[in-house]
Formats: structure tokens, C-alpha cells, sequence
């Protein structure tokens, strides 16, 4: 083994650096192998050593063992060295403990402890070369950072002291396409870079500049391939953004027409419900009626017309809830039409009133307002509204109060007509929600009604080109507005 | 403007309940009491059913006028003392008035509805039977969860209304 010239990879190629001569030089050599590091670390110390210089070796116990066993093998006296002091080993791991202070080497406890190993190895004015891997030893903790500040830390000790030093990281730090940038910045900490056993291990310039010429075919290889790379996860992620849209979607479907199913089962069994209601009253008139009548008593006149009443009453009431059934069913096929006529709304207004008045007895209702209103409208349809407006300002003031119809002419083209009750009002929520199909004030609402009066309201007043909409009062209760359009 | 429907509907027979018990037999003679002379087992057994009735106050409570004004009407022909309350607010102050023997009890009404009065009359440590009147499929059910004495589903035939009240006031 040559041990001669201790900064040359090639004595023939390289012995002409001006670089190698610099008195400060710190030198950086990445590898491969264990074994082409401990070769070359032989031929930096041994040259050192065999010129009467002094060695300072931080490494770990493995390369400490390899070294010495090839120094040996090379024919010299490593015992004598270590007694002359000009052979100094320690352990890299046990030397970092001496001035890391909470993962970060401390500038004053490294200058302490690695000025001591110097000043004693340049005893009698010898030179030194120093050879540590701490820093490799850090940076494969993942302190990268504590790694190059470490690296400073030893290029400002060679203002105080005078040593060669050489670093060595092994390569396999740096496997990825990232790493780069990190592989540059321990680069810039020194003054001279050594490459792998690959490069270095080739005899002449010619095999050299083959190898170059290589690895730059292998660096585009490499480039293109990251770029298809990330092309195909750019692909794949929009790929499984896409899948993830369907799958919601899907979900999305999925739940709504759940939602219908419920829908329609709720409304079926909230229909029979109501259905039910006249039909019980029916039932028990009829059969008072007939257990009374066939056997010729003296049943009393007043008790016949207060069951016939009933039959009467609760047979329209079906009809009318057979009616909104069918509405319904109209307003889903488009086909609720208008019979347009010309008609007094006022007029309208009152006389419904009246009607609904005479069916309550513990709410009163005001009207005011205009006394006559003419506009061209369906008057069995804006009166199916009324009935709906005022039914509800009864059914929801279940305590009575007082219910104002106000009609007024807001502007020459249209007519308001307003319900205004004091009852148990709606929520800001509700004031919309009101007008959905089969909506009900609540889960726990515990009056009667199919859900379908507002709703098939709306579409009426929208049919007439106008307009339906609730509103909260700050002082309770609720107001129902409908605006029809003078002329259509 | 006055339609088929106003002509035909008189409201105010609606609303001609009266506010307290009525004695029975208001309306009509009661023709299910044999005569004395009839004698016999039959006639004996139908009598003392009629004196139950007599001695017995079904209180009516349902939200719906014309489910008032005929139960009350039949129970009232067929002997019953009747009363009748518009929610369970309203039957609760009944109850205290007067002690029923037995609640015909709505449960969908506003105000207080059929469970929260169940609650509040055995919070107020009234034992009286309830029969749960509904049209809601779950009858059965609503009538387990107030710990009714019986259930009708509506729509009824009144002779099963009869024959469930009739059975719970014997039993008292």
C-alpha cells in the first residue's frame, strides 16, 4: 500500500491541485464501502504518520480497528506512535458526548475538548491531520442541522490551530432525489470534495471522463423517471380525487332517496291519520243514528241534527283532504290550472273571514283595510288560500287572541292581503320551511294537518303571477302576507 | 258570498257541550232497563249494568269537536254520565272538579297532549283507568308508553267502545 501522498486519490492525476497544498485544508470524503474508507484513511494517516507528523483519528470502533490493523500491516509502529503522542484515537460517539448540549454542540465545550487533543498532538511544533466522523454520526441521528454547524465549529478551530482535517460521510446519507441540496451544503463546509469509490477508484483521465459521461446519462435517466414519476401520482391523485367525488355523489344519492323513502312513508302515515280522524266521527254518528232509529223511538229532533251535522261537517272535511291529496299531486304534474274571473279580493276576504269566524268561538278577528280590491283571479283558489291562512292563524294560537286581515293596495300594481295572529309563531328557520311539501312545525307537533296547506298555497299565489311569504313580528306570533299582481 | 257548505254546516250544534256531567238518559228514555215485572236472570244482569253506568263518569278528552259531540252523545244514550275536555290542560281541571271513572284519552292534541297529561295525573296521585283513543298506527304502543288501561284504534265501532268501557267500570 502506497502511503505517501496522503491528499491524492490518484498520486499522477491530482498531485498538481494547488488545493491540496492549502495549510488549512478540510477535506470531505463520501463512500461506498466500509473497507475503501479505512484504505484511504490508512494512506491520510500513514503518511502522517510515517513523515514524523502527528494523527488525530475520531472515528468509530470499527474504523479505529480497521485503520490500525492496515498502518500495521503497512510496517509501522502504531504502539510507539500512541506513546510519542502523535497517534491519538477516540471513539466519535463518546466524544460527541463531551460538548452536545441538548442536540446541539456547544461551540465553547467543543473548542475545550478537541484545542486539548491539538495542542497536545502539535507538541514540539508537529504537524497534524485529523481525521472525525462525529458529523456523519449526527447526521444519521437526523440532526443534519447540528451536523453542519458542527462542521463550522471545526473550520473556525483552524484559526486557532494548524491541522488538515478530513470528514467522511458514507453516501448511503443521501439516497434520495431531495438530498441534493443537503449533499451541497456539507459540501460548501469544505475546501476540497473526495467522491465515492466509484469515480475514485478509476485508473486514468480517459476511464474517468467515460465515467462522468456516464453519470450524466444516469442523472437525466434519473430525472426523466422522477418526472414520469410524479406525472403518474399526479395522475393517480386525480384519479382518486375523481373516485372519491363519485363515491360521494353516490352517497349523497343514496341519502335523499332515503330521505323520500322516509318522506313518503311519514306523509302516508300522517294521511291515514287524518283520514281517520272524520272517518271515526262518521262512524260513530252513523251507528248512534242506526242503533236508535230502526227500533221507532222517540229519538229527539235535536240530537238527529247534531249527528247529521257531524256526518255533514266531517264528510266535507274528507273531501277537502281528498282534495289537497290530489292538489298535490296537480302541483308535482304542472297541472293546477286557473279559472280566472274578475273579482272583488276585499270582498273575498271578508266573506271568508266571516266563514271562519262562525266556525270558532274563542278566537275574535279583525279586518281592515281596503273595502273593495278588483283583480282578475281564480276566486275558488285565492279563497282556498284565505281558508288555509286564517285555518292556521286558528290551529297555531291555540290560546286564542286576536287575528287582524288587513287588505291594502301597497303600490298601483299590486294587492296584499295579510293573517297576522298572536300565536306560538315560527322560528327565523321555520319562516321558509313552512311552505316545504309535508312540513310540520315539529317532530313533537301534536296538531292535526296534512303539511300540504302552505305548500299548495305558495304555488297558487305563485300561479297568479303573485307572491306568499311569512314573517316573524318582533312582538310574537305570525304574519302571512300573499301579494297578487292587479292585472295577470 | 255563500256556499253549499255554510248553508249546511250549523257550527253552533258544535259547540253546545255542556261544561260539566250531564245526567244521564238527557236525550233519550232509557229503554235497557227492563221493566220489574220482566223478572228473570237476564233482565236482572241488564239492570245492574245499567246501574253501572248510571254510577259511572267517562270523561271525553279529544282535540276534535266531532269526536266529542258524538261520543259524548252515545255514551250518554247508552247511560253513561259524560264530561268532555278539549286537551289535556283542560281535562286535567275536569279531573279535579270531578273524579272520573274512567278517561277516554286523545293523544295527539296541542297544548298538553295525551303523555304529559297521563304524567301529570299520577304525579297528582289520581288512579283512574285510561283508554287511549288514537288513529296512529302504533296504538298499541302509545298505549303501553302511558300505561293505559285499554286502547281503541280509530276509527272504532262504538259497540267495542262500549264493551271496553263497560268491562272497566264493572271491574271498579
Amino acid at each position: 500500500m502506497k502511503l505517501m501522498d496522503r491528499n491524492s486519490d490518484h498520486p499522477a492525476a491530482f498531485a498538481a491541485d494547488p488545493k491540496d497544498e492549502h495549510p488549512h485544508s478540510h477535506s470531505v470524503r463520501f463512500y461506498g464501502e466500509d473497507s475503501f474508507l479505512v484504505d484511504d484513511l490508512s494512506r491520510f494517516v500513514g503518511s502522517a504518520l510515517g513523515s514524523g507528523e502527528s494523527a488525530v483519528v475520531i472515528a468509530t470502533g470499527a474504523h479505529r480497528r480497521g485503520l490500525e490493523e492496515r498502518l500495521r500491516a503497512a510496517g509501522l509502529d502504531v504502539n510507539l506512535a500512541v506513546n510519542q503522542g502523535r497517534y491519538v484515537a477516540l471513539d466519535a460517539a463518546k466524544t460527541l458526548t463531551q460538548f452536545m448540549v441538548d442536540g446541539d454542540p456547544d461551540p465553547t465545550l467543543f473548542a475545550a475538548t478537541i484545542g486539548e487533543v491539538l495542542a497536545a498532538a502539535s507538541a514540539d511544533g508537529r504537524s497534524i491531520v485529523a481525521f472525525g466522523e462525529m458529523v456523519a454520526l449526527l447526521w444519521e441521528e437526523g440532526n443534519s442541522a447540528a451536523a453542519l454547524r458542527l462542521e463550522r465549529l471545526w473550520n473556525d478551530l483552524a484559526h486557532v490551530y494548524e491541522f488538515e482535517l478530513r470528514c467522511a460521510y458514507p453516501m448511503r446519507l443521501f439516497p434520495n432525489h431531495g438530498d441534493a441540496e443537503q449533499l451541497q451544503k456539507v459540501c460548501a463546509e469544505h475546501s476540497h470534495v473526495r467522491p465515492t469509490e466509484s469515480y475514485t477508484l478509476l485508473g486514468d483521465p480517459d476511464q474517468r471522463l467515460r465515467a462522468i459521461a456516464l453519470l450524466q446519462q444516469k442523472a437525466l435517466a434519473l430525472e426523466t423517471e422522477i418526472k414520469e414519476k410524479n406525472r403518474l401520482l399526479i395522475a393517480e391523485r386525480e384519479a382518486r380525487a375523481t373516485i372519491q367525488k363519485i363515491a360521494l355523489d353516490n352517497a349523497r344519492l343514496y341519502q335523499a332517496a332515503q330521505e323520500a323513502i322516509v318522506h313518503r312513508e311519514e306523509f302516508l302515515s300522517v294521511a291515514a291519520h287524518e283520514l281517520k280522524t272524520p272517518i271515526t266521527s262518521v262512524r260513530a254518528a252513523a251507528q248512534l243514528l242506526l242503533r236508535r232509529v230502526p227500533e221507532g223511538e222517540p229519538t229527539k229532533p235535536e240530537l238527529m241534527t247534531r249527528m247529521l251535522s257531524v256526518l255533514d261537517l266531517e264528510t266535507e272535511k274528507l273531501g277537502r283532504l281528498v282534495n289537497q291529496l290530489l292538489d298535490v299531486s296537480r302541483v308535482h304534474a304542472a297541472q293546477l290550472s286557473l279559472d280566472r274571473t274578475d273579482v272583488d279580493v276585499a270582498q273575498l276576504v271578508r266573506s271568508t273571514v266571516e266563514r271562519t269566524e262562525s266556525q270558532v268561538t274563542r278566537h275574535s278577528f279583525v279586518v281592515q283595510g281596503l273595502h273593495t280590491a278588483l283583480a282578475s283571479v281564480d276566486s275558488l283558489r285565492i279563497e282556498q288560500v284565505l281558508t288555509n291562512l286564517l285555518d292556521n292563524a286558528v290551529k297555531y294560537s291555540p290560546r286564542a287572541g286576536d287575528i287582524t286581515v288587513d287588505v291594502s293596495q301597497p303600490d298601483s300594481q299590486w294587492i296584499q292581503i295579510s293573517v297576522r295572529d298572536h300565536g306560538i309563531g315560527l322560528s327565523p328557520d321555520q319562516c321558509e320551511r313552512v311552505f316545504e311539501r309535508f312540513f310540520r312545525a315539529a317532530e313533537n307537533d301534536r296538531t292535526t294537518g296534512l303539511g300540504l296547506g302552505l305548500y299548495i298555497s305558495r304555488e297558487i299565489a305563485e300561479r297568479h303571477g303573485g307572491r306568499l311569504w311569512a314573517e316573524t313580528p318582533e312582538d310574537g306570533g305570525s304574519r302571512f302576507v300573499m301579494q297578487l299582481p292587479l292585472v295577470p | 258570498m255563500v256556499t253549499r257548505f255554510q248553508q249546511a254546516y250549523r257550527p253552533e250544534l258544535l259547540h253546545t257541550e255542556a261544561p260539566g256531567y250531564q245526567p244521564a238518559g238527557r236525550y233519550l228514555v232509557d229503554e235497557s232497563l227492563p221493566s220489574e215485572q220482566e223478572g228473570g236472570a237476564a233482565a236482572e244482569s241488564q239492570r245492574n249494568a245499567a246501574r253501572v253506568r248510571h254510577a259511572s263518569r267517562i270523561l271525553i278528552v279529544d282535540d276534535d269537536p266531532s269526536i266529542r259531540v258524538t261520543l259524548s252523545a252515545f255514551l250518554e244514550a247508552e247511560g253513561y254520565l259524560v264530561g268532555t275536555a278539549i286537551n289535556g290542560e283542560d281535562a286535567l281541571e275536569h279531573v279535579d272538579r270531578e273524579r272520573p271513572t274512567v278517561v277516554l284519552l286523545d293523544m295527539r292534541m296541542p297544548i298538553m297532549d295525551g303523555w304529559i297529561f297521563a304524567r301529570e295525573l299520577r304525579a297528582r296521585g289520581v288512579e283512574v283507568p285510561l283508554v287511549a283513543m288514537t288513529a296512529a298506527q302504533d296504538a298499541r304502543r302509545w298505549a303501553a308508553e302511558i300505561d293505559a288501561a285499554a286502547y281503541v284504534a280509530k276509527p272504532f265501532d262504538v259497540e267495542l267502545l262500549l264493551s271496553t268501557l263497560d268491562k272497566l267500570c264493572n271491574a271498579l
